[in-house]
């Protein structure tokens, strides 16, 4: 499974992104590149799946895929994929990943899976007569969380323990086998204490990164298919409960777009909010990435980010060094940046 | 006011009857009495508070100096259904940390870490509370002649004072005479009753091996756990060798073996408890960052793999054995080249002269100015963090740091330090030697072990030591041991769920 994540990222990215940007991208790094390599290079659905990657591991199993001969990296650490590593890619199977959708809901897919854990390990728990034990997160949001819901429905609890099971059942018999197996040893509840990631990696011969994602890819299809059907997934739909999508726009940048938009200069933005010219520009950038009706008309015309994009098409690259030098530097990189956010969307309206 | 403790700790607690020095402990405090209570570990410190607390109403304040240590108590405590209670520490997120502190007079027992207590705000949020006795659990904290001096021990005193002096229990197992002395000292409490009660675990049979490498440790460890059956404990001095080991130790024996240490992701440490407490895993190799919170009452063997740097940590360490009072065995296993190691930890804990005297030429420049951050002068210097608390704790102590500013770093101030800490690296070496020639005893261990600590060490029920009448290859542990092995995930989740027939 890692192995087939970090191919379809070195595949997207052709060369033009370093390791660092893959794993800027898996851990869902909040900068306007990071956003920017996600949507441009269609890997939105892998962004910030893996917030718990470390460089280290990420570099060491870019290494082993050198090694394998599935990816090549050249002296500017760009990686590339070899015709061994299509192949590989074009041999996994393709439910593997289907279900990941980082950029929209990586942001609340870890209270999401807390209160899974949790509500499942109270429910088994009273099923079987367990009554005083370690909550198994540890997260003071979740357990209030999980005390509400038992007070709302201290009644229906048999109920309720009947239909998770059920539901979880259901889900499951409708997965890869091996990911519903990892996601049920990991489960703690009725007496039985689930497996540390360690062991599950043992138990299942599987390696390092393998177990995180499979979870991870396991907990997304548990969210949006409860998300998404209430009335057949009840007590799961209940843990999505108040989990939305995520805007991803920074804080920062949002208040920066609002001076924009009324009406303030790039110089007057930078004097009132006292932060760096580039600080500024990234998030404009951030602003055009994100909130597609985001008019950029006071930066760049119509026709400039028209010629930018097409010259980005013709020559099959995202990079802004080459675009720049093709256009004989008659952008600069933050123009460039902008006609490339905002051509993006664009894109995706003529896809639609 | 008489109450019927016998009753009580019935009603509260289940159990039948109190174990020794329990009962002695908690009717001094409820006559209002400030005691120093030394009990052997695993005896149950815990409960000399915890029953006070039911009886006497309002507050009962618990300074403990471990974050983990206290967090673990409280999550035991919980689940045992004893509910108001809580912890207060640094690591806390804020919502649960305003919630708790909002309600905090609501919780008859709070656990604090000292240097939470140093808060302005929360001192004066326990002024106006009831609180009606003041805990120093690990009492031998506050002395620099204990094995874990802590700074922030030294400033409890004040704060006692500053409360109204509630009742103090001030709890330790593992206090040499000179170390109660002190504490009673520190806490400018003379007059505090002492209740002393040997620490010897009668229940324990020590062994020590020499060994020619590691892997001749690890050939023994397999060996003895061929033919035992029972939960396990090993120690070691680092967290890859935990982790080395067990891996080989998975491979090699029939048992359920994990690592766990310090280093681990927050969620595997919680599994890899409970399943220990659970009897899902029979061996664990763990950092000293184990042991401190865990109160498994059968674990019936405890191995070292490495050295403990003295004699009061190994005490601690056995003492996780045998809680509930049954049989249990204690062996530790050197080779000659093991010396070393308690040598860099001691290293790695006080700063060295050259270390110490950059610092402070860097900090004469910085006089009357704030202190630098603590991250800044670590990562300046490469110090370790206990070793630039050590050098922050002396500038205090010394008068030399004020209200966060610098001031007085003069060369006597320089000199009185250098003096301090040659004399803390004597006190380690010393401890350290202690520890080398415990293992080097060739008549009864049980004596070399707890002569320090007591007069007269007690006849052991079980047999004594591998200088008296005990070896390890006597050792037969056989216990039955409940299985999870299942197949699919469907038969995993029925079984979480009670689903399905025969379960
Ligand atoms: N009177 C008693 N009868 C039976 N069991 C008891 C009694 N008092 C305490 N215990 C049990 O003994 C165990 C050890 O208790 P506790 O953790 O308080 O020990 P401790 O003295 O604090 O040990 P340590 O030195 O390791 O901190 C606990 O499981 C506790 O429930
Ligand atoms: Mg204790
Ligand atoms: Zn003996």
């Amino acid at each position: 499974m890692f192995d087939h994540v970090v191919l379809t990222c070195v595949d997207r990215f052709r060369g033009e992104r370093t390791v660092s940007g893959i794993y800027h991208l898996l851990t869902g790094k909040r900068s306007s590149q990071t956003l920017q390599d996600a949507k441009g290079y269609e890997l939105d659905r892998l962004f910030g799946i893996y917030p718990s990657l470390k460089r280290e591991q990420l570099e060491r199993h870019a290494q082993a895929l050198v090694q394998d001969g599935l990816i090549q990296i050249n002296e500017q650490s760009f990686p590339t994929i070899t015709s061994g590593g299509a192949e590989q890619l074009s041999s996994f199977p393709v439910d593997e990943l289907k279900h990941f959708e980082g950029m929209v809901w990586h942001g609340v897919i870890p209270t999401f899976v807390k209160r899974v854990y949790l509500l499942l390990q109270m429910m088994a728990n009273s099923n079987a007569g367990i009554h005083h034990y370690v909550p198994i997160v540890d997260d003071y949001g979740t357990q209030q969380w999980v005390r509400t819901v038992y007070h709302q429905f201290q009644d229906k609890l048999p109920k309720m323990v009947e239909s998770m099971y059920e539901e979880i059942h259901h889900l499951l018999k409708k997965h890869p086998s091996n990911q519903a197996d990892l996601f049920a040893y990991r489960l703690t509840g009725g007496g039985i204490i689930g497996m540390t990631i360690d062991q599950l990696k043992r138990e299942f011969g599987l390696n390092g990164g393998d177990v995180e994602l499979m979870l991870q890819h396991t907990h997304y299809y548990l969210f949006l298919e409860s998300k998404k059907k209430k009335d057949q997934y009840p007590v799961l739909h209940l843990c999505t409960k108040g989990l939305d999508a995520t805007h991803l726009i920074t804080r920062s940048a949002r208040k920066t777009y609002q001076y924009i938009q009324q009406g303030l200069s790039l110089q007057e933005i930078m004097n009132i909010r006292r932060l760096k010219k580039s600080t500024i520009q990234d998030h404009i950038v951030e602003s055009a990435l994100i909130i597609p009706d985001f008019s950029i008309a006071s930066f760049l015309s119509e026709q400039d980010v028209q010629e930018i994009n097409k010259m980005g098409i013709q020559m099959n690259t995202k990079k802004l060094k080459q675009i720049h030098e093709a256009l004989n530097g008659k952008y600069d990189y933050f123009e460039l940046r902008l006609a490339l956010a905002k051509g993006q969307h664009a894109i995706k309206e003529g896809m639609t | 006011m008489r109450h019927d403790l016998d009753s009580i700790l019935k009603e509260n607690f289940g159990f039948n009857e109190f174990r020794e020095g329990q009962k002695e402990v908690i009717t001094d405090v409820l006559e209002g009495e400030d005691v120093l209570g030394i009990l052997p570990t695993g005896t149950g410190k815990s409960l000399c508070y915890q029953l006070p607390a039911k009886v006497l109403g309002g507050t009962t304040l618990v300074v403990s100096p471990l974050i983990s240590l206290m967090v673990d108590q409280v999550k035991q405590l919980k689940a045992t259904g004893y509910k108001a209670v809580t912890a207060v520490n640094s690591f806390m997120d804020q919502p649960e940390r305003n919630a708790v502190l909002k309600n905090l007079d609501q919780y008859s027992l709070v656990y604090i870490s000292p240097e939470m207590l140093q808060n302005d705000w929360l001192q004066h949020r326990l002024k106006r509370m009831r609180v009606h006795l003041f805990v120093i659990d690990e009492a031998h904290c506050i002395s620099q002649w204990g094995h874990e001096f802590r700074t922030d021990y030294l400033k409890l005193h004040q704060i006692i004072e500053n409360l109204g002096h509630p009742t103090v229990m001030a709890l330790s197992a593992t206090a040499t005479p000179e170390v109660q002395r002190d504490i009673m000292e520190k806490l400018k409490l003379p007059h505090m009753k002492k209740r002393i009660y040997p620490m010897d675990k009668q229940n324990i049979s020590f062994a020590v091996e020499e060994c020619t490498s590691p892997e001749e440790k690890t050939d023994r460890i397999v060996q003895v756990l061929e033919k035992n059956q029972a939960p396990t404990m090993i120690y070691f001095s680092s967290r890859q060798w935990a982790e080395k080991v067990s891996f080989e130790l998975r491979e090699r024996l029939n048992q359920r073996v994990a690592f766990y240490h310090g280093g681990m992701e927050q969620t595997d440490r919680m599994l890899v408890q409970q399943q220990f407490m659970n009897n899902q895993l029979d061996v664990i190799c763990c950092t000293s960052a184990f042991g401190m919170g865990v109160d498994k009452k059968d674990i019936r063997i405890v191995i070292h793999f490495h050295l403990p740097p003295q004699l009061e940590s190994f005490i601690q360490e056995v003492g996780r054995a045998g809680r509930d009072g049954g049989a249990a065995a204690s062996l530790l296993l050197f080779t000659r080249q093991d010396h070393y190691l308690p040598q860099r930890l001691i290293q790695s804990e006080l700063p060295e002269k050259n270390d110490l005297q950059q610092v402070f030429s860097f900090l004469k420049k910085k006089q009357g100015e704030e202190i630098p951050e603590d991250d800044g002068m670590i990562e300046r210097f490469e110090l370790s963090e206990s070793q630039w608390n050590f050098i922050k704790f002396q500038l205090e102590e010394e008068g030399a740091l004020q209200e966060g500013k610098l001031v007085g770093v003069t060369p006597e101030l320089i000199q009185e330090i250098h003096r301090f800490l040659e004399e803390r690296w004597m006190y380690k070496h010393n401890k350290l030697n202690e520890m080398l020639k415990w293992i080097h005893v060739s008549d009864c261990r049980r004596k070399a072990l707890y002569q320090p600590f007591q007069d007269m060490i007690r006849e052991p029920t079980v047999p004594c030591c591998d200088g008296c009448d005990f070896s390890m290859d006597d050792l037969s542990f056989q216990e039955e041991r409940q299985t999870y092995d299942t197949f699919s995930w469907e038969d995993r989740l029925k079984m979480i769920f009670k689903q399905g027939a025969g379960l």
